[in-house]
């Protein structure tokens, strides 16, 4: 039985049977079936709002208008009117007899009264400023050897009632010049610039300078030099008049982004767009405004249609003294049966232009009200209701493309899963180019329809059926190389709405298009 | 001492070797001369006055069964000698579930004796076992990928049940009638490692049409002693992991010609205390579903990056599956074995025997069946040979010998004798053997009646 043991033992236990160098590499080949990627795209998505120029407004139906809004212009205040930093200079001496006095009697006092005549720019007259900030420089430098004071009166300038005056001393004390300065807040003072109603920009500064001393040493020779500077003048308030003032050629640009990569093939359009213009003006100014023009220009800036309906002069309400402080707001609007706002949206337009022209005080003198805030400013609202039709509308774009994490992928399947709630079919065509943009490979021919249609309701124009379309692609090992090796993928699309393009349909927010995309990869894997 | 010596060769190579066996062979239950068939029913009670097992060498058993592929089904011979893996042809040869059973054993020591109609023992034995339930969806989902299967839920629901451990058992059988033997065993269990499954598993659904996949988890994993690196004298000794379990046995013979007997054995567990590690997932909300990437988070949220969209799909994933770990103490059952055997006596020395025996686990049951012919000389040899169906995997033939010497004896059986030499086409494979002190094993010589010679007549003058 021994032997017969051993022999057992010997045939189990030959460890030739099994050597790891003798096996060959193992193929792996599982096919992996994952979902890639998933969205829900609404309308927001497929209009491209992507900015804060850009809304969508939805009504309580849920039916969507899309508007782009803009500025055509905007004037404010201080471009109106800005008060320079003002400077005045004058010398004080004493003649033979004042020098008589002052060795007579110890003291002398001199009082000398200035008009300052303020420069403001663009003819601008100010008859009443109220200063928001700002302050008063004053700078006086004797080389009289004794002492002396100054006091400042500005009789117009006034805070609370109380007309601004100071003094500053100038006290000899063995060494020449005697300098001293201040510099005195400005807010909350009123200036007078009327000089008693008789005049405009006009301030009467009064300096009082009172010698004490000796008159050994004064001669007619020493001075007292008195600068003033009214520095970093702002209002909160000015009455005056402001001149015809003309600002032209204010041109501004809307970006219409639901065309930005249209190549102005096939149709679209909107049946009852708009554009609207509101006006605010808070400057007690009267104006003359004009919309010189409004153009639709399309992408390659080679194509425009100028608008026509527009009212000449604008409707520009301002204020009165008595509105001081209220923004008075008009407008118009530019619509299907006043304009050629149609055959602009027609156009694709990827940007309205406008030029404006702004005149104040057209028919002459008045008196005008500014108070820092007040501003004057045109928007421009591009309303484009969802309601029309779309056919053959294509739109094309660049994307940089770079993938290469399929060494291990011997074919790939790609399912692309569609659910449409939109009354619109579309087809697209990814191309994907190399460096040069040479095509290498394509996903779906040019006019197939990749996304198919919801099914409209007659009735209530509403989508009752979701359009659904399943594609599967198949990419060889060699498609794969070709796609891997490039760099960008053209996207090409055209929508064409329900029924051809032939009927009018409405977009509702709460239609969305559902994309899945999947993948079976068939690995090979050692 | 040379023939101890080639016995203790012979056992050295079967455990050195490693070579495939049987932990508790089938066939060893009917060979009457075998003092470790009472390990297969405690009223069994050996043929011998005492028996002694040689620490380490009285009984070694391994065994190794998969009743889903062979080794031939899946290595396969290329050119040039080399070999290459034909898994397509393995998975195509699986069952539907499936089971990989192993199991080792070494009896440390074993000693009995018989006192009257009493047979007493001890043995100490280090026991592994292991088990591995898988189904072919499972072994398909990984080597086929998800696709070929996309729009049925594949319930990938692998179950794995792994004890080592140490037994020291004392038994008791008794011939209660001429007709009747019962016989009980208390054994104590230190145990040292462990590992089991429970839990309904994991399931996968693919949908078929844009392959969003869904995913349930149901599965929670115990273990003990596996993760940790420990000095030997701890290891062997120092574990808090104990236990005691029950054998229970009947032998009961209604007339001269049938023998009926069952058992029930490791009725009982070990309580796991020792660097217990508890893994458990299930998932939370009833299921975790993955669309893929959602392009409207992705691309219109310019403070994610890739990076930290993949790294939040990620914590959504654990949080989904809630993936938790434990250090709790554990109590777990040993895999319940039931025994249950019918002969018929051709003559006393010769019989006819069916077996059946089942093991339960904790996910699902295997059932073995034997039919066999075992036949015994008065001492010195007992020898059985038999079919055996084992694990749901094709009959094998199976036999087993006790060679009995003076004092001594030596055994081998094995459920699939072909499997040794074969094995790379056998779904089963293994033995046990070893070597045994036996006194006591003759029958006492009867000297027979004398003739009594009358007295011899005397004649009287």
């Amino acid at each position: 039985m021994i032997p017969v043991l051993l022999a057992f033992l010997s045939i189990s236990c030959n460890k030739d049977d099994f050597n790891p160098d003798l096996l060959e590499p193992t193929v792996w080949e599982p096919e992996i079936a994952f979902p890639l990627v998933y969205t829900e795209i609404g309308i927001s998505d497929l209009a491209n709002v992507n900015d804060s120029n850009t809304t969508i407004v939805t009504d309580p139906d849920q039916f969507c208008t899309l508007i782009y809004n803009g500025r055509a212009f905007e004037i404010s205040a201080a471009q109106m009117v800005t008060v320079p930093n003002q400077s005045f200079q004058r010398q004080y001496s004493l003649n033979n007899n004042q020098i008589l006095t002052l060795g007579n009697s110890g003291q002398v006092q001199v009082t000398k009264t200035h008009m300052v005549d303020f420069s403001i720019p663009q003819g601008v007259e100010i008859d009443t400023l109220y200063c928001k900030s700002g302050s008063l420089n004053l700078s006086f430098s004797s080389d009289f050897n004794v002492d002396a004071s100054v006091v400042i009166q500005i009789p117009s300038l006034t805070k609370n009632g109380i007309p601004y005056s100071t003094t500053l001393p100038l006290d000899y004390s063995g060494g020449i010049p005697v300098v001293n300065t201040l510099s005195t807040p400005l807010t909350g003072y009123r200036f007078d610039f009327t000089s008693g109603n008789t005049s405009h920009n006009k301030l009467a500064i009064t300096y009082q300078i009172t010698f004490t001393g000796g008159a050994a040493g004064v001669s007619t020779g020493n001075q007292i030099s008195c600068a003033s500077e009214f520095d970093s003048v702002k209002y909160s308030i000015l009455y005056g008049y402001t001149g015809q003032q003309s600002l032209s050629n204010i041109q501004d640009s809307i970006e219409i982004s639901i065309f930005n990569n249209s190549i102005g093939t096939g149709s679209f359009s909107i049946a009852e767009p708009k554009i609207r213009f509101d006006i605010s003006n808070s400057l007690g100014i009267p104006f003359s405004a004009r919309l010189n023009q409004l153009t639709a220009l399309n992408g390659n800036l080679t194509s425009f249609v100028v608008a026509n309906g527009i009212p000449d002069p604008l409707p520009v309400l301002s204020p009165v003294v008595a509105q001081a402080g209220q923004v008075l707001l008009s407008g118009f609007t530019l619509d299907n049966t006043n304009s050629n706002v149609v055959a602009l949206i027609d156009q694709q337009p990827k940007y309205f232009i406008s030029q404006s022209q702004v005149t104040t005080n057209p028919n002459g003198r008045a008196i005008n009200f500014l108070t820092d805030t007040s501003k004057i400013a045109m928007d421009v609202h591009v309303e484009l209701p969802f309601y029309g039709t779309a056919e053959n509308f294509k739109i094309k774009d660049t994307v940089p493309f770079s993938y290469n994490d399929l060494d291990q992928v011997e074919a790939l399947t790609i399912r692309i899963n569609l659910e449409n709630g939109f009354p619109l079919e579309s087809s697209i065509q990814l191309i994907f180019a190399d460096d040069s943009l040479n095509a290498l490979d394509t996903l779906f021919s040019e006019n197939e329809v990749v996304i198919a249609s919801g099914v409209v309701d007659q009735v209530t124009g509403r989508v009752t059926v979701p359009g659904k379309k399943i594609h599967d692609h198949v990419f060889s090992r060699e498609r794969i190389e070709k796609i891997l090796s490039a760099k960008y993928i053209y996207v090409i699309s055209s929508a064409t709405t329900f029924n051809g393009g032939n009927t009018n349909v409405k977009i509702y927010n709460d239609y969305k298009l559902k994309l899945k995309i999947g993948a079976i990869a068939k690995m090979k894997i050692q | 001492m040379v023939k101890y010596g080639i016995k203790i060769i012979i056992i050295s190579i079967a455990v050195l070797s490693n070579i495939e066996g049987m932990g508790q062979q089938l066939s060893s239950y009917n060979l009457e001369y075998l003092p470790q068939r009472s390990y297969l029913n405690p009223s069994f009670i050996p043929h011998s006055k005492i028996h002694v097992g040689i620490p380490l060498f009285s009984g070694v058993s391994h065994n190794y069964s998969n009743n889903g592929f062979t080794y031939s089904d899946l290595i396969k011979k290329g050119g040039n000698d080399s070999l290459y893996m034909d898994v397509k042809n393995a998975i195509n040869q699986l069952n539907n579930s499936n089971r990989i059973n192993y199991d080792l054993e070494i009896e440390l020591f074993s000693v009995g004796f018989r006192k009257g109609k009493n047979y007493f023992s001890f043995n100490a034995t280090e026991k592994a076992q292991f088990t591995f339930s898988y189904s072919r969806a499972l072994i398909e989902f990984l080597y086929y990928g998800n696709a070929p299967t996309a729009g049925t839920t594949q319930i990938l629901n692998p179950s794995v049940e792994g004890n080592h451990y140490r037994e020291y058992g004392i038994s008791w059988a008794r011939e209660i009638t001429s007709k009747i033997k019962g016989g009980a065993k208390l054994k104590y269990l230190y145990g040292m490692e462990h590992v089991s499954s429970k839990g309904s598993g994991v399931s996968i659904y693919t949908d078929p049409n844009d392959f969003t996949i869904t995913a349930n988890s149901d599965l929670m994993v115990y273990t003990s002693g596996v993760d940790s690196s420990t000095k030997f004298n701890n290891y062997a000794f120092g574990r808090e992991n104990k236990g005691f379990a029950i054998d229970l046995g009947f032998t009961y013979k209604p007339i001269q010609q049938i023998e009926i007997t069952g058992a029930a054995l490791d009725m009982g567990s070990i309580t796991w205390k020792s660097n217990v590690t508890n893994y458990s997932t299930t998932t939370q909300q009833g299921s975790f579903t993955y669309n893929g990437i959602n392009l409207n988070e992705f691309v219109n949220n310019d403070s994610t990056s890739a990076e930290e969209y993949l790294s939040d799909l990620a914590d959504s994933l654990y949080t989904s599956f809630d993936i938790q770990t434990t250090h709790e103490s554990f109590k777990q059952k040993l895999p319940l074995k039931l025994y249950v055997s019918a002969s018929y006596l051709l003559t006393p020395r010769y019989r006819i025997n069916v077996v059946l025996r089942n093991k339960k686990f904790d996910v699902g049951n295997q059932t073995d069946y034997q039919l066999s012919f075992t036949g015994k000389s008065s001492t010195w040899f007992n020898y059985t040979i038999g079919m055996n169906k084992i694990n749901k995997s094709s009959a094998t033939l199976g036999g087993g010998f006790t060679l009995n010497f003076k004092n001594d004896q030596i055994y081998f059986v094995s459920d699939n004798v072909p499997g040794l030499i074969d094995w790379k086409k056998s779904n089963n494979t293994g033995f046990r053997a070893g070597i045994n002190l036996m006194f006591g094993t003759k029958p006492k010589y009867m000297k027979p009646p004398q003739p009594v010679l009358a007295p011899a007549a005397s004649s009287a003058p």
